[in-house]
């Protein structure tokens, strides 16, 4: 089952006296499978936090349109499926912890037994157990994210949908963040979550989409998007004349040198075999031979400086 | 349920607001400070303090009335409160009802407790308490209550500072309709006239509301008025608050 499906979605925000026109989606054709993890990648001002708003109800689309499950969006009783934590959230100060998600458990008409559980077992589970008593004024940042992602479980909803979730924590926090998503899916929920914190990404989702200026330029599961791009593979050896290692640099991409060793980078394995017999030919040692594979982060990087 | 909780939250906000707690004691303060005015007006003490008392009401409800039901709506989106309640299947209208209902409680609130300040000066000080005091409250309160859903409709589109201009301003004119037509018609102007005649029909006339004068000085007022009044002041909420409903609805947040 399709849990979220997004068709020639564009969103176009008009500001100032003159109405300029900003296109902050462009045309955004996405389908996210129930029970995955979908992580939607993009830099600030991509168009991340757009799109979620459409999903959530809380802008509406200019063209083009948004199913979850299968209903458009927003259908009230599909979003009673859906669990929402928003950028940077800010929450009534007024009240304490419990006293905010009990207002939310009210909202979707749990019974005060229902709710005492459900709260209970929330800030045990986002590790707010002992604050829940306290104003949410006095929380500090990494606590209301965590209690961000408590109100967003709090109907236990099928579909996640979070916005930075990993905003503000530090790497416990952040740990503690990639264990309720991955427990989440085996629960069988969808998640869907934008980041700029690429290792995040990288560790709990099944799948990415990357966002650039509105538009989708990349979607894939890790492998098929690293794939795309080249493995280098670093040969440290010693012991060698500068004749070998002249004759090795032309064939490789870059040549480190330090005081007793040279580092030899090759993109073409072929190469670094050649390589290696041709330094035991020539009597040198063979340090180490590591390959280096690129990362989610330098993918990204690379994407952007294409699109620049 | 939805709006029930909405409304009741909205209450706990303004109710645990220490703005509040300042307006409802300086508001019982002035209440009980008339002890020291009513000796000057020779005979007319019991009007006077009646008067006083009245005024003081309507006076710190309009501030209140000002000071939350501008900024309710527009606080709502620039803290982005509002970003974890509506993607929980809460409709719009749902939402604005339920601020609106959490207003009036705060109202009904702050009204009783400065009436419960008024009638314990009266009380103690063994002067006669008359039905009418009751009546003219409670079309106080109604009028109050009309504010607000402007003040929420205002909010819909403009900054608290200009919510706060025009319910003023809708508080000012509303009480001079019948002398804004009346002016119309003097003029001697087509397009005065007919401008005199739109806000006179469009603008609630919220002298209505006013029976503080019939309460001060015992004058009757009938079961129809009170009745009418009630029914003309639920009427215009009703349709304001639908006005602002069809704003909302729309709007990105």
């Amino acid at each position: 089952m399709t849990a979220i499906e997004i068709s020639n979605l564009t969103k176009i925000y008009k500001s100032g006296f003159l109405q300029r026109k900003t296109r902050a989606v462009d045309n955004l054709n996405l389908e996210v499978e129930a029970g995955e993890i979908f992580g939607f990648l993009g830099p600030n001002g991509a168009g991340k936090t757009t799109t979620i708003k459409i999903l959530t109800g809380l802008i509406f689309p200019s063209h083009g349109k948004a199913l979850l499950f299968g209903e458009k969006v927003p259908d009230v009783s599909m979003m009673r499926k859906i669990g929402y934590l928003p950028e940077h959230p800010t929450f009534y100060s007024h009240l304490t912890g419990y006293e905010l998600l009990d207002f939310y458990a009210r909202i979707f008409g749990l019974t005060p037994g229902a709710r005492l559980k459900r709260i209970h077992d929330l800030v045990e589970r986002v590790g707010l157990a002992s604050a829940s008593d306290l104003r949410v004024s006095s929380y500090s940042k990494g606590m209301v994210q965590r209690l961000g992602i408590a109100q967003a479980l709090i109907n236990d909803p099928d579909l996640l949908i979070f916005d930075e979730p990993m905003e503000g924590l530090d790497p416990i926090g952040r740990k503690d963040v990639k264990d309720i998503i991955l427990k989440l899916k085996k629960n069988g929920k969808t998640v869907f979550f934008s980041t700029h914190i690429l290792p995040d990404i990288e560790a709990v989702c099944d799948r990415v989409g990357m966002l650039l200026g509105g538009r989708l330029v990349s979607i894939g599961s890790i492998d098929e998007l690293l794939k795309e791009t080249l493995e280098t593979l670093a040969v440290t050896v010693r012991d060698i004349s500068e004749e070998v290692i002249a004759k090795i640099a032309e064939s490789a991409d870059a040549v480190n040198r330090s005081e007793t060793n040279v580092q030899f980078i090759f993109t073409d394995a072929n190469f670094c075999d050649k390589t290696i017999d041709l330094v035991r030919k020539h009597g040198g040692k063979i340090i180490s031979v590591i390959p280096h594979a690129k990362t989610l982060e330098e993918y990204f990087v690379k994407r952007v400086e294409e699109e620049k | 349920m939805r709006i029930l909780a909405i409304a009741t939250n909205t209450a706990r906000e303004v109710i645990r607001d220490k703005v509040l707690y300042a307006i409802l004691i300086i508001g019982t303060i002035l209440i009980f400070s008339v002890r020291f005015i009513a000796p000057m007006s020779v005979g007319e003490e019991l009007r006077l303090i009646r008067d006083f008392g009245l005024s003081i009401i309507s006076i710190f409800g309009i501030l209140v009335t000002l000071f939350i039901g501008t900024r309710l709506i527009y606080d709502e989106i620039q803290r982005k409160t509002i970003y974890t309640i509506i993607p929980k299947s809460v409709k719009r209208w749902e939402f604005i009802l339920g601020k609106y209902l959490g207003v009036a409680l705060a109202l009904l609130f702050v009204t009783a407790f400065l009436s419960l300040g008024f009638l314990c000066y009266m009380v103690f000080f063994n002067l006669p308490i008359t039905l009418n005091i009751f009546k003219a409250i409670l079309l106080e309160l109604i009028e109050l209550m009309l504010l607000s859903a402007f003040a929420i409709f205002f909010s819909t589109f403009a900054s608290p500072i200009g919510s706060g201009i025009f319910t003023f301003i809708l508080y000012f004119i509303g009480h001079f309709t019948r002398d804004i037509l009346m002016f119309g018609k003097l003029a001697r102007s087509e397009f005065i006239e007919f401008i005199a005649a739109q806000i006179y029909y469009v603008l609630p006339n919220l002298s209505y509301f006013a029976t503080r004068t019939e309460a001060v000085h015992d004058l009757d007022i009938n079961s129809y008025y009170l009745s009418f009044s009630i029914a003309y002041g639920l009427f215009y909420i009703v349709i304001v608050l639908a006005i602002a409903v069809l704003i909302f609805q729309k709007k990105d947040l």
